[in-house]
């Protein structure tokens, strides 16, 4: 509705410009502040740029002699990945419906929610490096690193498809003397069903990229001998092993957006 | 014998606005009921009481029996809630279908509470409840479209669906809160067709709630009227006429819509209402 008295329509329009100035001064200032405690120094990229171009050079041409033992870590690094979602899901599937305002009581939902939170708020790598002291150095650490962190995520994620739900369809199932988790199974999981493989293909996608990382601390994977040819100062080895990780990225990247795309 | 349901005052607020007030009705078991009343009226409302889906007012007395088996008392419902919906079957205005899953297997999903709860959660239906599911979808003349996905079809497909879903229930009761309200005339002339026939052949009890008051004519001899919360009517269909649909409805309602079926009765009220509020 639109106000007919011009006078008010003019002091509406200047408090909004008001608000928006005052609205970017706080975006300005936040980057003011944050200048400092980050160190911003662009200067020092263009009076260091002849050693960056050095370095650079150092990556070329690649070096693919160990091929075969890189394509195996990145097949380690992809298991990793598939065993890290896959225990995720099954795990976020009753803790997502336990997230969710409109299944269960606050009293449920709240402390489940703030947990998940834990589990989201701390890095895999952090996982990781307490899970390699836990159950030792290889694979199976960075198994449990992606599962925790997953678990926060997909929880979250899958309660919030649940609370955009239908009420109707649940009431329904309800009314023919059903039990509560019989109310879930078939009123709830059928809707958000397709929701919730895309999101699940979607975290697959984000842990492939976090398993090449977590074999950095000891966690297995193509990480392992990444972060060894970093510290041997093998660049050309690295650039190889960079191009590989690429590459695999990407083609599960485009299959898993492929198959996502049949879900929604 | 004992009434198929039975209220007794009843009292419900929404916030600071109470919808039902002291509200007693006795239904007999082979009874079939019109539900009437303007919208807001409270006759939704009280539907929903009756099946357990919404609690009474905790202070004050409220009492539901259904079958003989207590539902709910003074905004508790029963211990036995779960059980006693199996023998109700509930029609929404919204059909509330679960649309990804197949026509079949929503009208199935009417054994779950006759079933051992650790087979129904895992959806494993034998054959006899596969047989009466399909039974059921013929006996709404929709056999063919078992496989298909409820969000397929049309409305009145998906109102017939859940007819069928609560045959397969075997329910006792059928309460049916709107069920033509979204629906276009011949979906809803199949629709109260169908729950007459099951009223009248299988003996079920059927409470309806309808906006078109001659559909309740047509269809129930016995109309209930509810005016803001409270039981203005209570009677045959036989004795509505314009001036107290006036009434009931505010005079605000062309009753010549309304009730188009008993049109000549209006004549012999000498006032052409339509023209009066036109």
């Amino acid at each position: 509705m639109t106000t007919l008295n011009p006078a008010v329509n003019a002091q509406a329009t200047a408090k909004q410009s008001w608000l928006k100035l005052f609205m970017w001064g706080g975006v300005i200032a936040l980057l003011a502040w944050s200048w400092n405690g980050a160190e911003m120094n662009p200067f020092g990229l263009i009076r260091d740029s002849g050693n960056m171009a050095t370095f650079a050079s150092d990556f070329f041409p690649p070096d693919f002699s160990h091929w075969h033992l890189y394509l195996k870590e990145m097949v380690v690094t992809v298991q990793i990945a598939i065993w890290g979602t896959a225990m995720a899901i099954v795990c976020a599937i009753p803790l997502g419906i336990l997230c969710s305002e409109n299944i269960v009581p606050w009293w449920v939902y709240q402390p489940v929610r703030r947990v998940m939170d834990a589990f989201r708020s701390i890095n895999e790598m952090v996982f990781a490096m307490l899970f390699v002291v836990a159950v030792g150095l290889g694979p199976f650490a960075g198994v449990l690193a992606l599962f925790i962190g997953t678990v926060g995520v997909l929880a979250k994620l899958f309660a919030e498809a649940v609370e955009a739900i239908d009420p109707g369809p649940i009431e329904g199932v309800r009314a023919t003397g059903a039990s509560a988790l019989q109310e879930v199974i078939f009123g709830v999981i059928p809707q958000v069903l397709p929701l919730w493989i895309s999101y699940s293909l979607y975290r697959f996608e984000s842990n492939v990229r976090s398993a090449t990382v977590v074999g950095m601390v000891g966690a297995g994977g193509i990480g392992v001998i990444l972060w060894e040819s970093i510290r041997g100062f093998q660049f050309q080895q690295t650039c190889a092993l960079l191009i590989v990780i690429i590459v695999v990225v990407s083609v599960i990247d485009i299959l898993s957006q492929r198959l996502r795309k049949l879900f929604i | 014998m004992s009434a198929a349901i039975q209220v007794d005052s009843l009292n419900k607020t929404f916030g600071r606005k109470q919808a039902l007030h002291g509200l007693s009705l006795a239904v007999k078991p082979g009874e079939m009921v019109a539900l009437i009343g303007a919208s807001g009226s409270g006759k939704s409302t009280l539907l929903r009481h009756v099946a357990g889906l919404a609690r009474c007012d905790k202070s004050v007395t409220g009492n539901i029996q259904v079958l003989g088996r207590p539902m709910q008392d003074c905004g508790r419902l029963s211990d036995e809630v779960r059980h006693l919906r199996a023998d109700i079957g509930y029609i929404f205005q919204q059909f509330n279908l679960v649309g990804r899953l197949s026509v079949l297997h929503n009208v199935l999903l009417g054994c779950l509470g006759r079933m051992p709860r650790w087979r129904g959660s895992l959806g494993m239906f034998n054959s006899e409840e596969r047989q009466r599911a399909q039974e059921s979808l013929e006996r709404v003349g929709l056999g063919d479209l078992a496989a298909q996905r409820a969000s397929t079809l049309s409305g009145g497909q998906q109102q017939r669906v859940a007819i069928a879903r609560a045959l397969c229930q075997r329910a006792e009761v059928i309460l049916a809160d709107e069920p033509i309200a979204s629906l276009d005339p011949e979906s809803a002339r199949k629709v109260m067709e169908i729950l007459a026939d099951i009223n009248s052949r299988d003996g079920k009890t059927v409470v309806v709630t309808l906006h078109q008051v001659d559909y309740a004519a047509r269809y129930c001899k016995r109309a209930v009227a509810l005016k803001a919360g409270r039981i203005h009517f209570d009677g045959s269909t036989e004795q509505l006429n314009p001036d107290f649909l006036n009434d009931l409805y505010g005079a605000e309602l062309d009753t010549s819509l309304l009730l188009p079926g008993i049109e000549a009765r209006a004549k012999q009220y000498q006032q052409p209402l339509a023209l009066v509020k036109a």
